[in-house]
């Protein structure tokens, strides 16, 4: 999927590398999570996936296609929701489709689906500005899951959203996922999200962005059979959890000590 | 924070209440009613150069009656707002769409901004000579000196509305699958929509005030030309009620796009 990519940014007449040689793929119904500090590229990488952001250099590519511009195949959920303020909820889930071209019926069909699905019950006619945080995100989550997209990205989808509100939303992504596995690129800046929803996760460096590590959680969950606990805290308490958990932060935080090393420091400065 | 707080309440507390904003402005009104009625009657100045409010209230009601420069007064009116609104939906119609548009594909913008940015800075009176060559001077002159004064506003605020639209909803359109027109119809306009109706009102003021100018020059109805014609026989009273007509029509047009803007402004505002 991302193959040696590179990424410049122009700030004035300085270039800054935001990501260098990043190459890594994710597979069929695979969910991938990034993890890496503030500012190393990681939502750069998801904006280059949805066509919204282009390397500088190398290739990324989906299903086996160059990325030429945004697309309804590769659905987005934003942090910031970005939900139409002035649709309501049914209309924000049906926009997509009704760019697509799909009839009223049908529509309105898979629209009442995602609507269960995601336990809107009763807002079909709310304005976004109406619903707290967490039902907004559930709202923008149903409008990309009505397109039937190959491929999610969500960029912090949970990041704006409160500690409860968020285990909520985790749970229930899971259960979406088991009901409707999808390929899923998710980035986020916490290490528990990333392990508890991912099947893999990318560990970034800071700016500019390389690949640290991959970690495989698929397999520890698999063995360990974290898929039978029903809650997240559960899960956590795990001691496999804790384990790949800790290694994560060890990898994060082995790159907070080098900028603290001034030799290093003045370089990134 | 005790600071801030502070500072809130006296600015609470130094903010005028409706009711006293209301006291004041009857208050303005009644000074300059009152100055204009003590200069008036002190003689100081001709009563021919300067007839005071009462005079001018009875003209009002005379020329309501009995046509002057070939028509009534509420005729003159009524023609003037013909030529307005004609201008003005026009110049809606066009700079609205065009600002929009300019603010969505850039080839447009880069080719229309030069020419645009120079020709706005021709004042709509100087158009005049040209309405009038071009377009004649019944309906087609005046039309486009209005336009010439209400475009600008349309196109500018409607542009700059489309600019500032949240990125990150034009983005989620486009990975919705949206086109260009279709992101125009359904984020643009309705994002864009509070600061398209402040350019509508701004352009409004502009584009009634430019045909008040063309009418001084070009037609044979309307109140400019009423107030022309008064001029020309000396008739200061009823230079003055064209003056007050202008005055409350302006006004008049101004609330109504006023309350516009606050409807759209209220069922808008929640989310930014």
């Amino acid at each position: 999927m991302f193959r040696n990519v590179n990424r410049v940014f122009r700030r004035g007449d300085q270039q800054v590398p935001a990501l260098e040689d990043v190459s890594f793929e994710v597979g069929e119904k695979e969910f991938v999570a990034i993890v890496g500090p503030s500012g190393c590229g990681k939502t750069t990488l998801l904006r280059m996936a949805a066509g919204l952001d282009f390397p500088s250099s190398g290739s990324v590519q989906v299903d086996e296609r160059e990325v030429a511009g945004p697309g309804p195949d590769r659905a987005v959920v934003f942090q910031q929701f970005a939900l139409f303020p002035w649709k309501t909820v049914q209309e924000n889930i049906g926009f997509g489709l009704r760019c697509r071209g799909t009839d009223a019926k049908a529509r309105a069909a898979i629209v009442a689906r995602y609507v269960e699905l995601m336990g809107l019950q009763g807002y079909e006619r709310a304005y976004p500005q109406q619903l707290s945080g967490g039902m907004q995100q559930r709202v923008a989550i149903a409008r990309s899951y009505a397109l039937d997209p190959d491929v999610l990205l969500m960029d912090e989808p949970f990041g704006a959203l409160d500690a409860q509100t968020r285990v909520v939303m985790q749970e229930e992504l899971v259960k979406l996922c088991r009901v409707n596995p999808r390929t899923a690129l998710f980035i986020t800046h916490s290490v528990e999200e990333a392990v508890y929803l991912a099947d893999r996760v990318v560990v970034l460096t800071r700016r500019p962005g390389r690949i640290r590590e991959i970690l495989d959680v698929a397999s520890v969950r698999r063995r360990e059979g974290w898929e039978k606990l029903q809650h997240i805290e559960e899960v956590m308490d795990l001691e496999s959890f804790v384990h790949l958990r800790t290694r994560i932060w060890r990898l994060l935080r082995e790159q907070q000590e080098n900028v603290a090393a001034p030799g290093i420091a003045a370089k990134s400065a | 924070m005790a600071q801030l707080a502070a500072r809130g309440r006296a600015r609470l507390a130094g903010a005028p209440s409706t009711r006293e904003l209301a006291a004041l402005s009857a208050v303005g009104l009644l000074l300059f009613f009152g100055a204009w009625y003590g200069v008036a009657a002190s003689g100081w100045v001709p009563t021919r150069f300067l007839p005071g409010p009462q005079v001018v209230a009875d003209t009002i009601v005379r020329l309501a009656q009995h046509p002057y420069a070939g028509y009534t007064i509420q005729v003159h009116t009524l023609a003037s707002l013909k030529r307005f609104g004609l201008g003005f939906v026009l110049a809606a119609a066009l700079g609205v769409p065009l600002g929009l548009m300019m603010g969505w594909y850039r080839w447009l913008d880069d080719l229309v901004t030069p020419l645009f940015e120079s020709v706005r800075f021709i004042a709509p009176i100087a158009w005049v000579p040209f309405a009038a060559l071009w377009f004649g001077t019944g309906i087609g002159g005046p039309t486009l000196i209005i336009f010439s004064g209400a475009f600008p506003p349309c196109l500018i605020n409607a542009y700059r509305g489309a600019r500032q639209v949240d990125k990150v909803l034009l983005e989620a359109a486009q990975t919705l699958g949206a086109g260009g027109l279709r992101i125009i119809a359904e984020v643009l306009v309705p994002a864009a929509l509070p600061s398209i109706v402040a350019g509508l009102r701004v352009s409004a003021g502009l584009g009634w005030q430019s045909l008040i100018g063309a009418e001084l020059i070009v037609v044979s109805s309307g109140v400019g030309y009423l107030m022309v014609q008064g001029q020309t026989s000396l008739q200061t009273p009823i230079v003055m009620s064209a003056m007050v007509a202008i005055g409350v029509i302006g006004f008049v047009i101004d609330v109504a796009l006023r309350a516009l803007e606050r409807t759209v402004r209220r069922s808008w505002g929640d989310q930014t």
